[in-house]
């Protein structure tokens, strides 16, 4: 008899809360689920623990890149190295900021800001690690999420307690910015293959940012202008629309974010204790 | 910042929870200015406080270089430039003067959150002065001192300005 993939992924989170250790199972079930990017990451490293190495054939696009394997990212690292977060089972890149940018930093900017954007997600998350997620934080979901690989039509708010309760934020329009500057386009079409709305950053105290590709994605702007925002770009945490993923990202200036409170968002189960 | 249409009916869903259910939650956070100008963090409560004819809400009153919690810092994020012109004033976006907080950044004081919430409204034009007294004594916390005075109070919501500002409780 076997569990599925979620229900792997909510056993893994309960024993890293409590043990801070990665569950054996779960390489098993990524595996028979066709993840097998993050199955074999995730053996290497229940086999020696954090470290880098470089990823194989399995991770595709990001085939032959260094890649980081721990709960929290390395202390130091480069544009383009990649991250695969034990905890989430999710493989991150690091975003560069564009070098017009980085030209244009104060001597003021260099004490805030960082080379980097952030690490973000190099897929929306899968139904899978929500569903997981749900369980362990008790949510009462109360209708299918998606039928697709990805989680898809979850409330802003949801997007938002999955992304804290690992510690992460959802992204910016800098981090997109900053990935179609660095990357080239195949990596940009395997990151977001279609101009399928995401759930981003906050925007007033009860409302998300929708990102669109084709506008997040937008080059040759000004590195000193706006961001390049539609008239209408947020919805609020009442809605939710069907089609629409999530990911998250670890903004190198802010980093790992601390639980919220007792548990994390409310959840008994600490993802990173 | 959201559209003027979502954020009317954003104020509109919380005034019908308010006037259910009475002011329930924690304290409005604002942040009090030199000039003695009080800013929300929080447009759409105090708007919605306003709607509803609540005449007076708890308030925590932060200091401008007070440091912002992790967790709230990664819901402000500047959409748009802040440039300081020549005569020491500060706009929002445009392309004259010298930029002092980059689109992208992160606040990291209660002061930085009030002005990256502020700037990205779509209802101020592009190069149009910061709407409240912003000064450079507020950004990166280089000479104001005793930075985390925090006062509890009340602000009475008649007559502020809805959303944006307030001035005095």
């Amino acid at each position: 008899m076997t569990n599925a993939l979620d229900v792997e992924f909510a056993e893994h989170l309960r024993r890293w809360g409590e043990a801070g250790s990665a569950s054996p199972g779960l390489v098993h079930g990524l595996s028979r689920n066709g993840e097998l990017a993050e199955a074999e990451l995730l053996r290497l490293y229940l086999d020696a623990g954090e470290r880098w190495v470089t990823t194989s054939r399995t991770s595709g696009i990001w085939q032959g890149r260094r890649c980081w394997l721990g709960a929290r990212p390395p202390d130091e690292a480069h544009g383009g190295d990649l991250w695969f977060d034990v905890v989430e089972v999710t493989v991150s890149v690091l975003v560069p900021r564009p070098d017009a940018e980085l030209a244009d930093f104060s001597a003021d900017e260099w004490e805030v800001m960082t080379s980097c954007v952030g690490w973000l997600a190099a897929r929306p998350v899968r139904r899978w690690q929500f569903l997981g997620f749900a369980s362990v934080a008790g949510l009462d979901l109360g209708r299918e999420i998606g039928s697709s690989a990805y989680a898809m039509g979850v409330y802003g708010h949801w997007a938002d307690r999955y992304a804290v309760y690992f510690g992460k934020g959802l992204p910016g329009w800098d981090s997109w910015w900053g990935a179609a500057c660095a990357f080239d386009d195949d990596i940009l079409d395997a990151m977001w293959p279609q101009d399928i709305p995401e759930i981003g950053f906050r925007v007033q105290e009860d409302a998300v940012a929708i990102l669109g590709r084709a506008r997040a994605l937008r080059m040759n702007q000004d590195p000193g202008g706006s961001f390049p925002m539609g008239e209408r770009f947020a919805i609020t945490d009442d809605f939710w629309l069907p089609g629409m993923r999530f990911r998250t990202e670890v903004s190198t200036q802010l980093g790992i974010l601390p639980p919220d409170g007792e548990g994390g968002c409310g959840v008994s189960v600490l993802a990173r204790p | 910042m959201a559209d003027s249409y979502l954020q009317r009916w954003s104020v509109g869903n919380v005034a019908e929870r308010l006037k259910r259910y009475g002011w329930t939650g924690e304290p409005l956070h604002v942040v009090g200015l030199p000039d003695g100008t009080k800013i929300t963090i929080q447009n759409v409560l105090l708007a919605a406080a306003i709607k509803v004819g609540i005449q007076e809400i708890p308030t925590l009153t932060h200091h401008p270089d007070e440091p912002l919690p992790l967790l709230m810092a990664k819901d402000f994020i500047l959409t748009r430039p802040v440039r300081e012109l020549p005569d020491g004033s500060y706009v929002i976006g445009g392309s004259d003067g010298r930029v002092v907080f980059r689109r992208g950044r992160r606040a990291e004081t209660y002061g930085e959150a009030a002005l990256f919430r502020t700037t990205g409204q779509p209802g101020i034009p592009d190069g149009d002065p910061v709407p409240f007294p912003w000064t450079a004594a507020m950004t990166g916390g280089t000479t104001m001192t005793g930075g985390t005075a925090m006062t509890g109070g009340t602000a009475m919501t008649g007559g502020a300005d809805p959303g944006r500002r307030e001035d005095g409780e």
